[in-house]
């Protein structure tokens, strides 16, 4: 008996080890994904590749007596197999064999193949992995509880373990890291009788492993990407990596790179040659130090229209990045500079090692850093400024709508809204945009401007002033309407630089177009009208082929344009091979879901051959436990939305709240060991989930409005007390659920549990695709419908 | 003679094949000049003759040859594309060269825009910072004998003071700024063009004119929006 409480200990153990492991392999993929790739592909792959759960469900309940039987012997080996294919999978997918391009992929067809293999090669590591976590459950499920407990715990320590790794090994590093977890995982359930085999798995491993992180992959990088593009620079090398749970920062050391966005083509100057920093690969901006050249072509821009207007003591920089705007607010002898910036690694370089090569901007008497999410400092802070500015929107050249997935909750009306707020009598906020073509990015920002002013009962025509080069147009929302005095500043600020008024409060038609001229002048008629009136704003929003409809909090993206009504539209303008172009980012997650709903329907179906179509209540099971896997997923999207502006930070919020919520979930899973599986029993639980998704749908975003300005301890205490009692009863039903069905039809045990995982998957997928058409409300009402689909087949046994 | 037989019959073949494959690719840049450029509106006829006469399929990495006049942009390494031949056209016909002008070009990448270029003017310069793009296209324009194409491996943000003033710059590597030594360099009453986009989306087109002081810019619209319909 003891013998068998102590396997079950072990079991346990391995069980939480393998989930940290599978948890920390995740984020290490999503990290490289980033690095080789962007952000939205490597969101892709890894939700294919969490299809390995489901995978591992159906392929237990195609041969679960022979995988039982074999049971004792095959985990430990699932898990060693897990632990090698995690340690090499990422290099076989950078090989030039299976390493593929975004860009590419709807140029080239041979890149489609190679992005099918590199699924085909995560998925597998996910596949073995579950396929031990899934084989425990149901040999073990009238245990359930107690293992689902090691499972969540496992995999909630997992995600704080990986966020820390970040800090001290570099992504490529990493995989290692987590298939030496796996690895012991694997040991310490290997049988006695295979002592030998043991010491042979043993040294093959550490020698295995120890090679890998010695010599990790040398990560093939797409050739598209900023940092690939600088790199073929002649002389121009990497001269700092650094590696954090914000990604990779690299600082890049070139002769060739100047950067200066807005430069007055009447310029005589040179430009001088900045170092440059990036974030996993990404353009991060310049390094610049006024030691290196005057620096005067900085005041050649449209940049600087807040300064031109009048002399400024409170500048607030929101996402202060390498201090480009910091800069420019200094040489405008600005007393007063609050630099917003939530990169901790980035601001360690450069008020550090790098902190002579921006003239030690973030070391400087005048400047204040403050290190959170530029949003959640608006939101917290009573301070009033004079001019406010953002980074500039967009890229030269467009971003082909990379950005298109992602929150910016700095451009949502709510945010401007709060700049507004944060003005002085004569404050204005300043914000530059690429002009786009077709054009959406001036569109929707001035929408922004107009609908805040109306709220606060503002002529927007009054307000708003914005100049226009040949490639970029600053905005300037003013507090106080402009005046006769300032408008003639602007004008002969204009004349001075080749500039051309495009807002002006009693601007002419010609005048917009003295210097830099639109072929395409409907640009002019449309920001007219949505300057006019809100009717016919309303009416451009609906004619338009893209969204250009404001964000807000509920639906921040501001990037994202395209619409499926205007696709063919678009086709037909520009071509079939070139729409994808538009918004690789959109395309790619409605193609991303109709791949995981068509591999999950086969998933799904294929264990009913074996388990027979009719009969054994195979419906509840579905509806069931797909209205778990939703709803939970949902929920942890939900709260990772909320607590990331609460907190105002993306990295260590989602891995608090994740973690906060797999642990309590954890807990009451194990709690429910204790409890007798009844459909009675069930419902209460549900219905008291149910109840308080309602509470949070109403009440959760005001009480964090109201608290946002506590301290952080307090702020920590108020999010376990938010999140916690909820999780606790959100990990009950599933295993509940288990034991329940293993009562009357065991044989289908793999299979609910395949059907969970799959739909956690779906729902990541479709969490987003409902955030961005719907909004983030409307994820909550589902999660809630989700759970009230499982209550209700319970309703009808009970 | 076994063997002698044998090796005439091959030399034969591969003769054969060079001439079929030599007339396929013309027959296709025929068509391409035809259906994606005049169809589309462009009557330049240096341009036309240009784009008729310039072997598109040697200027495109060998594994993508059979798309080389395939009406799209097709990567060439190092981040960098070879533009849908329609662009190079519409580029090309716009800043409408004469046969006696120098003109520059930033950014040479596979060397086809030169090429195009030096059919028409009577000096193409082109500066490349690419190392070993500015090798490849410089051989391959040596090879197919563009005697009037010099290029250069060089930083274009300088563009080239010894052989300035240009009628007319083409910045296919375009930055977010236009370099000041460039607008120096263009001849009074020149023209500069500079197609930005991302790889394989370049759709907009910036006109820089110089009259003595007077600078002025026109984005125009981007070319993939002229009907294909012009024709009927």
């Amino acid at each position: 008996m003891k013998n068998g409480n102590a396997h079950l200990v072990r079991l346990s153990v391995s069980l939480a080890l393998i989930s940290v492991s599978i948890i920390a392999f995740q984020l290490v993929l999503i990290q490289i994904l980033s690095i080789v790739q962007w952000y939205h592909f490597a969101y892709m792959v890894i939700s294919v590749a969490m299809l390995g759960f489901g995978t591992a469900g159906t392929f237990i309940s195609l041969f679960r007596k022979y995988l039982l039987n074999k049971i004792d012997l095959l985990l430990p080996w699932l898990m060693v197999i897990t632990s090698l294919l995690m340690s090499v999978s990422v290099t076989i997918s950078q090989t030039s064999l299976f390493s593929f391009d975004s860009y590419r992929l709807f140029a080239d067809i041979s890149h489609l193949w190679k992005l099918i293999a590199t699924y085909m090669i995560f998925l597998l590591p996910f596949f073995f992995g579950a396929l031990a976590i899934g084989l425990i459950f149901v040999k073990h499920v009238d245990k359930i509880g107690t293992f689902y407990f090691a499972n969540m715990l496992g995999s909630g320590i997992g995600g704080v373990i990986a966020v820390g790794a970040m800090w001290w090994f570099f992504p490529e590093k990493l995989p290692a890291v987590a298939a030496i977890i796996a690895l012991f995982a694997g040991l310490i359930i290997f049988p006695k009788q295979l002592r030998s085999v043991f010491f042979i798995i043993v040294v093959a491993a550490v020698t295995g492993l120890s090679y890998f992180y010695i010599s990790p992959p040398s990560l093939n990088v797409s050739e598209y990407k900023s940092i690939s593009k600088i790199l073929n620079l002649p002389e121009t090398k990497i001269i700092k990596r650094e590696s954090s749970p914000y990604g990779t920062i690299e600082i890049v050391s070139t002769p060739y790179l100047r950067y200066a966005p807005g430069l007055s083509i009447k310029y005589p100057g040179m430009v001088s040659v900045n170092n440059a920093a990036f974030n996993n690969g990404d353009w991060l901006g310049p390094l610049i130090s006024s030691k290196r050249d005057s620096l005067k072509y900085i005041t050649y821009s449209t940049e600087m229209i807040p300064y031109i207007i009048s002399k400024r003591n409170d500048v607030l920089v929101l996402s202060s990045g390498t201090g480009r705007q910091v800069n420019i607010a200094l040489l405008n002898n600005t007393e007063n500079v609050i630099a917003v910036e939530p990169n901790k690694s980035l601001l360690n370089l450069l008020s550090g090692d790098f902190s002579n090569e921006v003239d030690s901007i973030y070391n400087n008497p005048s400047v204040q850093i403050r290190n959170i999410s530029a949003r959640t400092f608006l939101k917290s802070s009573r301070s009033k400024f004079d001019v406010i500015t953002l980074p500039i929107i967009g890229a030269f050249g467009g971003t082909s709508g990379m950005f298109a997935l992602q929150e910016q909750y700095l451009l949502t009306k709510e945010a401007f809204g709060e700049m507004w707020s944060g003005l002085t009598g004569e404050g204005v906020i300043s914000i530059t945009t690429w002009i786009d073509y077709p054009y959406r990015n001036p569109l929707k920002l001035i929408a922004s401007f107009a609908e805040v002013l109306e709220q606060n009962n503002k002529n927007p025509i009054e307000h708003i002033a914005a100049i226009k080069n040949w490639n970029t147009i600053t905005f300037a929302i003013k507090r106080t309407p402009f005046n006769g005095k300032e408008i003639k500043v602007i004008r002969e600020f204009c004349n001075k630089m080749n500039f051309d008024p495009f807002i002006l409060p009693g601007i002419k038609a010609d005048e917009r177009e003295k210097y830099n001229k639109l072929q395409d002048k409907s640009l002019y008629t449309m920001i007219d009208k949505i300057l006019a009136s809100p009717e016919e704003r309303e009416k451009l929003y609906s004619e338009y082929p893209f969204n250009i409809k404001p964000a807000v909090d509920d639906k921040p993206y501001f990037s994202q344009f395209l619409q499926w009504k205007s696709i063919s539209q678009l086709s037909e303008f520009f071509g079939n091979q070139f729409v994808p172009f538009f918004e690789v980012g959109y395309v790619l997650l409605y193609l991303t879901f109709i791949l995981i709903v068509i591999f999950a329907l086969i998933l799904i179906i294929l264990p009913l051959v074996k388990l027979g179509w009719k009969g054994g209540k195979k419906s509840w099971a579905l509806i069931y436990f797909s209205g778990l896997g939703t709803g939970y997923m949902f929920i942890e999207i939900i709260f990772i939305q909320q607590f990331t502006l609460y907190f105002g930070n993306v990295i260590y919020s989602a891995a608090a709240v994740v973690s906060l919520m797999l642990i309590s979930s954890g807990f009451g899973s194990l709690v429910s060991q204790k409890l007798q599986a009844k459909p009675n029993r069930i419902i209460r639980i549900i219905s008291f989930i149910v109840i308080a998704l309602i509470i949070y749908t109403v009440f959760l975003p005001s009480l964090l409005k109201t608290t946002i300005v506590f301290t952080l301890p307090v702020k920590i205490i108020i999010t376990a007390l938010l999140i916690a009692p909820s999780a606790f009863f959100m990990g009950m039903p599933f295993p509940l659920g288990l034991r329940m069905l293993s009562l009357k039809n065991e044989i289908q045990v793999p299979w609910a549990w395949g059907i969970n995982g799959v739909f956690s998957v779906i729902s990541t997928v479709l969490a987003t695709i409902i955030a961005i058409e719907l909004g983030f409300v409307w994820v909550m009402i589902f999660a809630a419908i989700a759970y009230g689909l499982s209550l209700s087949v319970n309703l009808k046994r009970s | 003679m076994n063997c002698l037989i044998s090796l005439i019959l091959g030399i034969l073949v591969l003769a054969g094949t060079s001439y079929s494959q030599d007339d396929k690719y013309t027959s296709e840049r025929e068509t391409m000049v035809k259906q994606q450029i005049e169809y589309r509106g462009i009557t330049n006829q240096p341009t036309l003759k240009a784009m008729t006469a310039v072997p598109r399929h040697k200027f495109v990495p060998s594994n993508l040859i059979d798309r080389a006049y395939d009406d799209s942009p097709l990567p060439i390494g190092y981040g960098q594309t070879i533009s849908q031949p329609y662009i190079v056209a519409y580029m090309t016909a716009f800043i409408n060269l004469k046969s006696g002008q120098k003109v520059l070009e930033i950014g040479t990448g596979s060397g086809y825009q030169a090429a195009v270029l030096s059919e028409i003017v009577k000096e193409v310069y082109t500066i490349e910072i690419i190392t070993e793009l500015n090798n490849s296209a410089s051989k391959r324009l040596k090879d197919l004998g563009y005697k009037n194409v010099i290029c250069k491996n060089a930083d274009g943000y300088y563009g080239w003071k010894e052989f300035a003033p240009f009628d007319a710059i083409i910045v296919t590597a375009a930055s977010e700024y236009i370099p000041p030594p460039l607008i120096k360099q263009l001849k009074d009453g020149g023209k500069m063009i500079i197609p930005v986009g991302s790889p394989f989306l370049n759709q907009t087109l910036i006109l820089i004119e110089k009259e003595g002081e007077d600078i002025t810019t026109t984005s125009l619209l981007p070319v993939r929006f002229v009907p294909f319909t012009r024709g009927n």
